[in-house]
């Protein structure tokens, strides 16, 4: 025990106003740093010292005492004038004008500048912002002192941050640093207000107090922020779209939209040739195909290829934005006409065959393509192969693109076979550099551009992404799990869409602001970014795995059938490698519509594999899950029994805290009049609620009359309770002495008494009113 | 607004957020202020029940102007900081005050130790304490009784009157010089230093023995000596406010009056015309000093019957039984009639009037007229005079 003795009245003297003033600044500090953290695209760090000015010069405004009318009116003055020196260098070239033009520049840029995509606009919008919160932070705290209200707008910028940033790998640090920073400024202020109301009521201070305080603070804070570090969430689902129906402003549907489709549309999720980003989605479930498969494994059946980039969709190659030579060739039953040297890149080394038996229910596309488990190779049915070809070579397909049925294929069954790559990862890894010459030729590495910028912002940030690696293969990897992050990027049928008018391509919205969206946006964003680093690069259109129905609990075999809906319909990405042909990449992360998972490589660390472990090229997906949503599918990595566990232990620990406080808070009174109030609670229920004009002991009467009677020889200890409570509590409350000690004993004895009896007293009244009608 | 609103609603906008996005760092910060509110309940509450405070407070007997001290130790009995404890006094104490505001560690005690004086007459209580707690943030408070109430009785200042004293006395001397008609045996009733007037007679040997140089008896004459205390506590009498009003010093001169005589072993008693007409029989000792001035120390100008009244109802009764001071600040003749006419030969009764003029009643300053001073003892007394040794002297006329 430390005692510490003092004379009357000391007070000392403090440094509480200046560490106010130090923490606020600390906390707009850490808020800026937390977005620029957030990976914003050309956020300038000279943002974060205009928002410490802001604050600065709300501190000099609050200690020098300015009506707060003069000072909200000063603020549009003060922005400005703190804006300028940062940002009129790199102010974009204007037409001449005067100072009104200057200013209403300004005032366009701090307001809309964070939804456009001008680094200068940006720039002035984040500075305005993070000045207002260094304002009011700073006025609110060493002015208002509402500690709270100061650390709102820093609360808000985190939350933005956090729900919005592009990158939000390295939010996390930052973001902690400004809750903490943002509790100590609440008790900083908490303290000022203290010392304010202790001043002005003549309350004397101990020395030390403003010590101790601080100390206690701090450790509740980072307490705090332990406690909530290591909390699950309890969902990790995004369902924003789907409750706010964002999206309708562009055209296109899911894993396809028709051709060329731009419009104003919203569609089903069904399997397209090419892809267009943008609009919403809904789920039809429709059945199109089952198919049984070599490999014993589901597989991801191949329909249509995208080789040209447009303003941020994926055509097909034989659109007339193709430069190459396009050609159709006539497959009848058996092996398609192609080319199949390696050094043509017609197709990879290290190849393994795939065989699927495929029955046709329903073509809900309408465009007749039969289904590859791989890069086509033979076909029981007569068909046309489209692809690529090489100039001059005699006419074999270099690539194939699609392969249509000459006949409708709806209702008919046929074989198909196709080759999957089984290269290594380190294969993958030594490919190089060295491409065939249609892939520069055929424009796999064309990124156009438009005058939205949405190419130099998918350069910027694919070079961002992957300035640590070294090798295309480990570009590749380092794109995929970024964009399968669930931090970062999260799975919707129904994404925001960017402002109208904006100019913005929905893909570069989907980097740079909503991150969210399906698997067409993940897969154009990462084919576009390995374009950006110079990786070859396709979108491949069709269906994933489908599912198996019964193999929970007959297993997967030669014979299990697969069922593929018009929900698996899904997009994904190859690039090419040298000698090693087209590699498949898997960007869209687990969701509610498929629990798509990364290719599978021989060499490589891989997820948990399907139900045979298969080291083929094919994603491994859970043969018992469909592919559209459910209640399994929600977290990370799949809903497994341990999502299950925690999500029973939190519902267990929702239900069962409130109660064991309630029981905690019913069971120990600490006051007389608390055990009369738990006793009237039971009186209550007992249908005998307490009435103020009775006396304690007339009460306990009533009430033990009309409690039931119990069974066992414990029969008369509620009536005995009571009976001693209500003696006691007379004479403790209204009796001439306080209550000796020896009386409160009594009083908590008996009321322990009565609360040992209350269960069964509980459920005998219960039955004794059901019984009495 | 209370400081949880903005963040209640923060945590409502937030949960709302992460749920529907189910961003894990959204929860996270969702947590940080849901984890705030629930730690600073839990800890407000926590420490609330585990504070106590040992306070040692003055116990018995007071006056007016006498200074005092408490000692005050705060205990944090929980495993857990208190952030800050305000320790409020509810003392009825005018111009006390003893509380402190402190923080402790985890079983930590603070002490401290607080001075006053008592500025009022009256029962004053010191305490009960009470402490408030509450969480670092602001979020919560807790007000809690930390420590019982005492009591302590103030009398009303006492002033050393001794110069007034003799004139009722039962020192010899004094009797002798005033010629007072001694008609009962006197009394042994003290001794004091020998005076070069007293007969060897007075001399009281075995304290001179005792104390090693000559002490003399005083004489006390059972009834001639006493002394009847009247003070005038009708409403609208009295002027000015405490204590600097007219009321406060006429019922400090009564207590000053009543101690001293009663120290000196003479009998008083005391007549008030308050509300209940209440009145004091005469009588000497401790005891009896300590009645009137408990009851002085409490008492109230809520009477309505008119001092002149008073006075012609007790004044018969105690005729010849000694002598009457009457303080009052009333400038109405009868009562002064109703003295006089109390008065018997040889005894002269003493008036202490209370100038109200110089308290702020209306009026110019009272003269008292020489037919009054023939009749009576005079001593006027005005706000600001220094009452104690003296003060007779500017009696009216002297």
């Amino acid at each position: 025990m430390s005692v510490a003795t003092l004379s009357a009245g000391s007070r000392p003297r403090s440094v509480r106003s200046s560490s106010t003033t130090v923490l606020a600044m600390v906390l707009l500090a850490a808020t800026g740093w937390t977005v620029l953290s957030g990976g914003w695209i050309e956020a300038s760090p000279s943002a974060v010292l205009v928002g410490i000015a802001g604050a600065v010069e709300a501190v000099v405004l609050a200690h020098g005492h300015m009506p707060r009318r003069l000072a909200l009116l000063s603020t549009p003055l003060l922005l400005f004038a703190t804006l300028l020196p940062t940002t009129l260098r790199t102010r974009p070239a204007t037409p001449p004008g005067g100072i009104l033009h200057l200013i209403g520049q300004y005032a366009g840029a701090a307001t809309t500048g964070l939804l456009g995509n001008d680094a200068w606009q940006f720039n002035v919008s984040l500075s305005a912002l993070l000045w207002v919160c260094g304002a009011w932070t700073a006025w609110f705290a060493v002015r208002e002192r509402r500690g709270a209200l100061a650390t709102a707008p820093g609360w808000a910028v985190l939350a933005v941050t956090v729900i919005n940033a592009p990158d939000a790998t390295h939010v996390g640090l930052a973001a902690t640093v400004t809750a903490v920073a943002a509790i100590m400024v609440i008790a900083a202020v908490h303290l000022e207000r203290l010392n304010d109301s202790w001043l002005q009521r003549r309350v004397g201070v101990l020395p030390g107090t403003d010590g101790r305080f601080a100390t206690a603070a701090a450790a509740g804070g980072v307490l705090i922020v332990l406690l909530a570090l290591v909390l699950p969430p309890v969902t990790s689902t995004d369902v924003s779209g789907r409750l706010f129906g964002f999206g309708g402003s562009h055209g296109g549907s899911g894993a396809g939209t028709s051709p060329g489709g731009t419009g104003i549309s919203s569609g089903t999720v069904r399997f397209s040739p090419s892809t267009i980003p943008g609009g919403a989605l809904t789920l039809a479930d429709a059945p199109v195909l089952t198919y049984r498969s070599s490999t014993l494994s589901g597989l991801y059946l191949q329909m249509a290829t995208d080789g040209v980039f447009d303003a941020g969709n994926w055509l097909p190659d034989e659109s007339a934005l193709n430069n190459g030579d396009f050609a159709q060739e006539v497959v009848d039953p058996g092996a398609i006409p192609r080319d199949r040297s390696v050094a043509d890149g017609g197709v990879g080394a290290q190849q393994q065959t795939v065989t699927a038996s495929v029955s046709v229910s329903n073509d809900t596309s309408g465009v007749n393509v039969l289904p590859f488990p791989g890069e086509p190779e033979a076909t029981t049915v007569a068909a046309r192969a489209s692809g690529l070809v090489q100039p001059g070579a005699g006419g074999q397909l270099l690539t194939v693109d699609t392969v249509t049925g000459v006949q409708q294929l709806a209702g008919s069954s046929f074989v198909v076979t196709a080759t999957q790559s089984s290269a290594t990862t380190a294969q993958l890894r030594s490919a190089g550099g060295t491409y065939p010459s249609f892939i520069a030729r055929d424009g796999f590495l064309q990124l156009s551009e438009d005058s939205g910028g949405g190419a130099a912002v998918i350069r910027t940030l694919a070079a961002q992404w992957t300035r640590t690696t070294t090798n295309a293969y480990d570009a590749a990897t380092a794109i995929e799990s970024k964009l399968r992050d669930p931090k970062l990027f999260r799975y919707t049928l129904t994404p925001p869409q960017p402002p109208a008018g904006s100019g913005m391509w929905p893909v570069t919205y989907f980097l740079t602001t909503s991150h969210q969206g399906y698997c067409q946006y993940f897969a154009t964003a990462m084919g576009a970014m390995l374009r950006a680093v110079g990786i070859p690069s396709r979108l491949v259109n069709g269906y994933g795995p489908g599912i198996t129905p019964n193999s929970a609990a007959h297993g997967v075999d030669a014979e299990s059938i697969w069922q593929v809906t018009s929900n698996d319909a899904h997009t994904w990405v190859e690039a090419y490698f040298p000698s090693y042909g087209w590699i498949p990449f898997e960007p869209t992360p687990p969701s509610i519509a498929g629990d798509y998972r990364p290719f599978g490589r021989n060499g490589a660390a891989t997820p948990p594999p399907g139900p045979r472990g298969s080291a083929s090229a094919a994603p491994t997906a859970n043969p018992n899950q469909r592919n559209h949503p459910g209640p399994t599918t929600s977290l990370p990595g799949g809903g497994g029994p341990a999502t299950l566990v925690t999500r029973g232990a939190i519902g267990a620990t929702a239900v069962l805290v409130p109660l064991a406080l309630f029981a905690a808070w019913f069971l120990r009174p600490r006051t007389i009049r608390g055990i009369w109030r738990r006793i009237g609670l039971v009186g209550a229920l007992a249908g005998v609620p307490r009435d103020g004009a009775l006396t304690f002991e007339e009460y306990a009467s009533l009430l033990s009359s009309a409690l039931p009677r119990a069974p066992s020889k414990r029969r008369t200890a509620p009536a005995a309770a009571l009976a001693d409570i209500a003696a006691l509590s007379d004479r403790a409350l209204y009796g001439r002495d306080r209550p000796a000690g020896e009386d409160k004993t009594r009083i908590d004895t008996a009321w322990r008494r009565l609360a040992s009896v209350l269960p069964s007293l509980g459920w005998r009244v219960l039955r004794h009113r059901r019984a009495t009608p | 607004m209370s400081s949880r609103v903005p963040l209640i609603a923060g945590i409502a906008a937030l949960s709302f957020f992460a749920g529907i996005t189910g961003i894990h760092l959204a929860y996270t910060l969702t947590y940080i202020l849901l984890s705030l509110i629930i730690l600073a309940y839990l800890w407000t509450r926590a420490i609330a029940r585990r504070i106590s405070v040992d306070r040692t407070s003055p116990e018995g007997t007071f006056s007016v102007g006498e200074a005092f001290s408490e000692r005050f130790t705060v205990h944090n009995r929980s495993l857990m900081w208190v952030p800050y404890c305000e320790i409020h006094d509810r003392s009825d104490l005018a111009g006390y005050s003893a509380g402190r505001a402190c923080a402790l560690g985890a079983g930590d005690s603070v002490s401290w130790t607080a001075r006053g004086s008592f500025g009022r007459r009256g029962r004053h209580r010191f305490g009960p304490l009470e402490a408030r707690v509450g969480d670092p943030f602001g979020l919560f408070s807790r007000t809690v009784r930390v420590a019982s109430r005492s009591e302590v009785i103030v009398y009303p200042a006492l002033h050393p009157l001794e110069d007034i004293g003799p004139l009722w006395s039962g020192n010899g001397a004094g009797d002798m010089r005033r010629g007072k008609a001694v008609d009962v045996p006197p009394e042994v009733s003290s001794v004091r230093d020998y005076d070069p007037h007293d007969g060897m007679s007075r001399i009281h040997w075995a304290s001179t023995a005792r104390t090693g140089r000559l002490m003399s008896r005083t004489y006390d004459t059972r009834h001639s000596a006493d002394l009847l205390v009247i003070l005038d506590l009708r409403a609208r009498v009295h002027y000015g406010d405490a204590p600097e009003s007219s009321l406060e010093y006429a019922i400090s001169i009564a207590a000053s009056i009543v101690h001293a005589v009663a120290r000196r072993g003479q009998a008083v008693g005391l007549i008030t015309n308050d509300s209940q007409m209440r009145g004091f029989g005469a009588g000497r000792g401790e005891a009896q000093r300590m009645l009137l001035l408990d009851f002085l120390a409490t008492a109230r100008n809520d009477g309505s019957a008119p001092l002149a009244h008073v006075i012609s109802r007790h004044g018969d009764g105690w005729r010849g039984r000694g002598g009457m001071v009457v303080v009052t600040a009333d400038r109405d003749p009868a009562w002064v009639e109703a003295l006089v006419d109390a008065g018997s030969r040889g005894q002269r009764h003493l008036a202490v009037m209370l100038e109200t003029s110089s308290f702020g009643a209306p009026g110019p300053p009272m003269r008292i007229p020489a037919a009054w001073r023939l009749a009576l003892d005079w001593w006027l007394v005005r706000r600001g005079d220094v009452l104690g040794s003296g003060e007779r002297a500017r009696a009216a006329g002297d």
